[in-house]
């Protein structure tokens, strides 16, 4: 069952769409869907006025895939809590993009604003191109961001990439900004590019960059080199202000 | 007619102690108070009447009209903001949350700009606090942190800390010491024991080398820490340790540089640390005297401090999205309502530009860069001069702000009182 959803205009009031997932949409035809409540602003609206609506062939969640084709730069929470299906987005994406998903797969063929796969706890996000901030992270005052599932990002990702991280894996194949890793408790983020200050605070987990750490924390320990995907790198654990037990990958580290 | 233990209603210290004289329903003197209080209860040019705009230019109307448009604005709108609330009541903040609530707005307050990444980093870790009164009484080591309240809040040192004398600190200046971390030899600076000159925006990682120290691992720091010397640490984590009752101030020099909230983190889990070794407390110095009390009124209402969104009618809240700063920037929301704040003086240029395009309402006593934009502008009485309520001091402690004259105009509760019965009589609730 294929979904398309053509936005009938560039949105600058922001659209709230955590019911846009395969998992509401399986089983239903156009007007079902086009009868599915989305906000906007204060209003409540249904998705028909917002979308030019598509349906070929029906399926339960799993067969469900969804296309967005256009600018999504507007529309948060896309994929929330989904379960199964996929979602691919032709443009960029708002906050909140795939948060707290537990399987399924969105692909965003453009940018991610801030925390996509926030709370993640299981399935795939793609960016084809850059992350926001808080990619893969945890809402404020909350213990676990991402704990399971795995997030692609072509580009560079924004800053606290990973923030209370519990479990799962983050690839950045570009660069990072300030302490990815912040407070992470377990699962695997690497980043292909540089990174500022990673792993602050952190318990538990792996954090691999195969760049260079632009700067460093005072409260790692430099434990010899290992090898990795056929690189040497430095290994360091940390972060020891907390007695962390974290471990921490990198090819260079700027000297100061 | 001399009044004593008057409240000024200007910085967080929200001083109690100020004597006024009124003669013909006038302030004449105002004593006791540092010179920013004193100018702000002496007065200032006003806004006279209510005025809207049309054709590009301010013209006078009546309070009724004034409402009524912008009640009439804000029922109209997808997105509205409600933003401000640095110096008013508590009262008017009750008022401001029901209307928002009404409206499904978001409503923010100035710690937006200012304390929001503390508010962020206690949701995490917790505030080990105290009062000011048991800083007077009782500390011995005092540290100012990004904060230069010989400026900001020019009493604060005389009154709790530096220069005060309590119960247990009989020798004043003598028996306390004072150290002040910030990137340049500020005022506050000057008169400290001891000033640690950071480079900018590397407080995180110098939390995280006295976080290192303290916890037994000086081998692993390096030589020298954001422009620190290994060594200088070490005795600044020696003394912390060896003190009677340390407290750390820290303003917006930790809160706005560079990893905001999680420099905050570090400075409460430090803090935090020492209480293992002895008694330590940490207090945000806050802005405006009663930019506490909006975050007191908006959690106790909505579960949250500030930037509280109600466009789905239960609130949500995430600061970055919810946050005034950013739905301005974004250019999401279609009208605003500012009180008590002047955000066309303070914001991003970026964020002006979408109030002005905006219908934008304004509720303050005196004419600022915000009354240039607005379209429809509602003078209203001095709080804590002519209308009386509840505050809250930096430290949390409530206090009752007083009214020494007659007022000339309506106060900002009664204001909103009269907007949200116009809300609902024109949505027919």
């Amino acid at each position: 069952m294929l979904v398309k959803l053509t936005p009938k205009k560039a949105f600058r009031i922001p659209v709230e769409a955590e019911n846009i997932k395969p998992d509401n949409f399986a089983g239903k035809g156009k007007s079902g869907i086009e009868s599915i409540t989305v906000c906007h602003g204060n209003k409540e609206v249904i998705l028909g006025s917002l979308f030019d609506v598509e349906v070929k062939g029906v399926g339960n969640e799993k067969e469900t895939k969804i296309l967005i084709d256009g600018d999504a730069s507007r529309i948060k929470r896309i994929g929330e809590r989904m379960t199964s299906g996929e979602i691919t987005i032709n443009g960029n994406v708002d906050m909140h993009c795939g948060a707290l998903m537990s399987g399924g797969k969105i692909i965003v063929n453009g940018d991610a604003d801030a925390w996509a796969g926030r709370e993640m706890r299981g399935g795939e996000i793609m960016v084809e191109g850059n992350a926001g901030h808080y990619l893969g992270a945890g809402y404020w005052g909350v213990e676990k961001g991402l704990r399971c599932g795995i997030i692609r990002v072509k580009g560079n990702a924004g800053d606290y990439v990973g923030e209370h991280m519990a479990g799962g894996e983050i690839v950045v194949q570009g660069s990072a900004g300030l302490l990815p890793g912040l407070n992470m408790s377990g699962g695997k983020i690497m980043i292909e590019g540089d990174a500022i200050l990673p792993c602050g605070e952190m318990k538990k987990g792996i954090m691999i960059i195969k760049g260079k750490i632009l700067e460093m924390l005072p409260s790692f320990r430099f434990d010899g080199t290992e090898v990795i995907d056929s690189i040497e790198l430095k290994k360091f654990t940390g972060d020891l202000a907390i007695g962390g037990s974290g471990t921490l990958y990198a090819n260079f580290v700027s000297e100061e | 007619m001399i009044i004593t233990d008057v409240l000024c209603p200007f910085c967080g210290d929200l001083c109690d102690d100020i004597i006024v004289e009124v003669e013909n329903n006038k302030i004449i003197e105002v004593k006791e108070a540092c010179e920013t209080g004193v100018s702000k209860m002496m007065g200032h040019e006003r806004i006279a009447a209510p005025m809207i705009r049309e054709n590009g230019k301010l013209r006078e109307t009546t309070y009724e009209e004034a409402i009524n448009k912008a009640a009439k604005i804000l029922v109209n709108s997808l997105r509205p903001l409600i933003y401000g609330w640095g110096s008013t009541t508590c009262e008017a903040d009750e008022k401001g949350i029901e209307l928002a609530e009404k409206l499904g707005a978001i409503i923010d307050n100035t710690t937006s700009v200012c304390h929001a990444p503390s508010v962020l980093a206690l949701q995490n870790v917790g505030l080990p606090s105290c009062t000011l009164g048991q800083i007077k009484n009782r500390a011995d080591l005092i540290i100012y942190w990004g904060s230069n309240q010989a400026e900001a809040h020019p009493r604060h040192m005389s009154k709790y800390t530096s220069f005060s004398k309590g119960l247990f600190t009989k020798e004043g200046r003598k028996g306390k010491h004072v150290l002040v971390f910030d990137v340049r030899k500020t005022t506050t600076a000057e008169v400290a024991d001891d000033f640690i000159q950071l480079d900018p925006g590397e407080d995180y990682r110098v939390l995280s080398a006295l976080r290192m120290i303290l916890a037994g691992g000086e081998d692993i720091v390096p030589s020298c820490v954001g422009g620190v010397p290994k060594e200088k640490l070490i005795e600044i984590v020696d003394r912390m340790k060896s003190s009677r009752f340390g407290v750390l101030f820290f303003g917006m020099g930790l809160t706005q540089s560079r990893g905001k909230p999680y420099n905050v983190a570090n400075a409460i889990s430090l803090v935090r640390e020492l209480n293992a070794h002895t008694k330590f407390a940490v207090i945000p110095m806050r802005g405006h005297f009663n930019v506490t009390g909006f975050n007191q009124v908006c959690a106790w209402a909505t579960g949250f401090a500030f930037a509280v969104d109600f466009a789905r009618g239960q609130p949500w809240y995430n600061p970055g999205e919810t946050s005034s700063v950013d739905v301005l920037n974004r250019g999401e929301c279609d009208s605003a309502l500012i009180i008590a704040s002047d955000p066309a003086a303070h914001f991003p240029r970026k964020c002006v530009e979408h109030l002005k395009k905006i219908p934008l309402i304004q509720i303050d006593p005196c004419p600022g860069p915000t009354t240039e934009l607005a379209d429809v502008v509602i003078p209203v009485a001095i709080t804590g001069i002519e209308v009386e309520g509840t505050a809250y001091r930096m430290d949390g402690v409530p206090l009752r702000l007083r009214k020494i004259i007659e007022p000339s105009h309506l106060s900002d509760e009664e204001i909103l009182s009269r907007i949200l019965d116009k809300v609902r009589e024109l949505r027919g609730d």
